[in-house]
């Protein structure tokens, strides 16, 4: 049955256990519908205590190279996961003190038309029952969300 | 992927989106549909004092029972026109209650609800259900805009 159905998933991650849930979830709904998965992951920022003018280049070139890196391979998971199942993946790093903005702001940007998430990320505290940045996203959200625990 | 998906509606404009996106998603994937409309319980809608003499429960009760069946009916067609497979369940609940535990008695795989049902966007940026359904479901919940 042909259907006008998801054609572009937004698939946040941090890289953590929980997103990599949603993420396989996200493949698997992307590959029955035939869309494409944009993978986005999130990076603060670098801020410090002192000006950073006054911080050696060296050493914010140094962190900001690591956080790079460490996107990267977040990233580069998700392509993994995405190739091995067939399907096509776009990829995305954004800088933000507050993920759920970049996340919305990646789902308009590359014209998504649903968001796949997990229902907790790195913050994962037991007993907190939706994460904060999953609270956000569904709140600012103009289009659909699908929450995975 | 999904096998059986428990839709939820109100009856509203903004569910209506939502369960053609249910209905549409378990054509695609090929799922069975359960579709649920919740009415809130007598005790919560009339109050034990006044109210409850003018508009007695046994009445409250039909005119629910019927309201609910509208509703369904409504969801019942759409997804005859998909050549969906659906089963309807009016739960006498609260709606965020009765899916939760809807879904885990039906074996649910994913539920599809509206962000925002029949007391529409107003100043909460997600609906007092759909915040709940989010929080409570053991299963993954589609939000649908």
């Amino acid at each position: 049955m042909e259907q006008a159905m998801y054609k572009r998933i937004l698939l946040p991650t941090d890289g953590t256990e929980f997103c990599e849930r949603a993420l396989r979830h996200g493949i698997d709904l992307a590959k029955i519908v035939q869309a494409t998965v944009v993978g986005v992951t999130v990076t603060q920022p670098v801020h410090s205590a002192l000006p950073l003018s006054l911080v050696p280049k060296t050493l914010l070139g140094t962190i900001q190279a690591e956080i790079v890196k460490m996107a990267n391979e977040k990233l580069s998971a998700i392509e993994r996961l995405a190739e091995a199942a067939g399907v096509p993946a776009e990829l995305l790093r954004k800088s933000n003190d507050h993920p759920w903005e970049a996340i919305i702001d990646a789902a308009k940007e590359k014209a998504c038309d649903l968001i796949v998430m997990a229902s907790h990320g790195r913050k994962g505290i037991p007993g907190v029952l939706l994460g904060s940045q999953t609270q956000k996203v569904l709140a600012h959200s103009t289009i659909p969300v699908l929450v995975v625990r | 992927m999904y096998k059986h998906i428990l839709i939820a509606t109100d009856g509203s404009e903004l569910a209506a989106k939502a369960v053609t996106a249910g209905l549409q998603l378990a054509a695609t994937v090929g799922a069975r549909v359960t579709a649920l409309t919740a009415t809130q319980p007598y005790a919560a809608m009339v109050g034990v004092d006044g109210p409850a003499l003018v508009f007695p429960m046994d009445e409250y009760e039909r005119s629910a029972a019927a309201a609910a069946a509208r509703i369904l009916e409504q969801v019942s067609k759409e997804a005859g026109d998909l050549g969906v497979e659906c089963a309807t369940v009016h739960v006498g609940d609260f709606p965020a209650e009765a899916i939760t535990a809807t879904a885990i008695a039906k074996n649910c795989d994913l539920i599809v609800m509206a962000s925002h049902g029949r007391r529409g966007i107003g100043r909460l940026l997600l609906g007092s259900q759909a915040a709940k359904v989010v929080t409570l479901s053991p299963v993954p919940v589609l939000i649908v805009r």
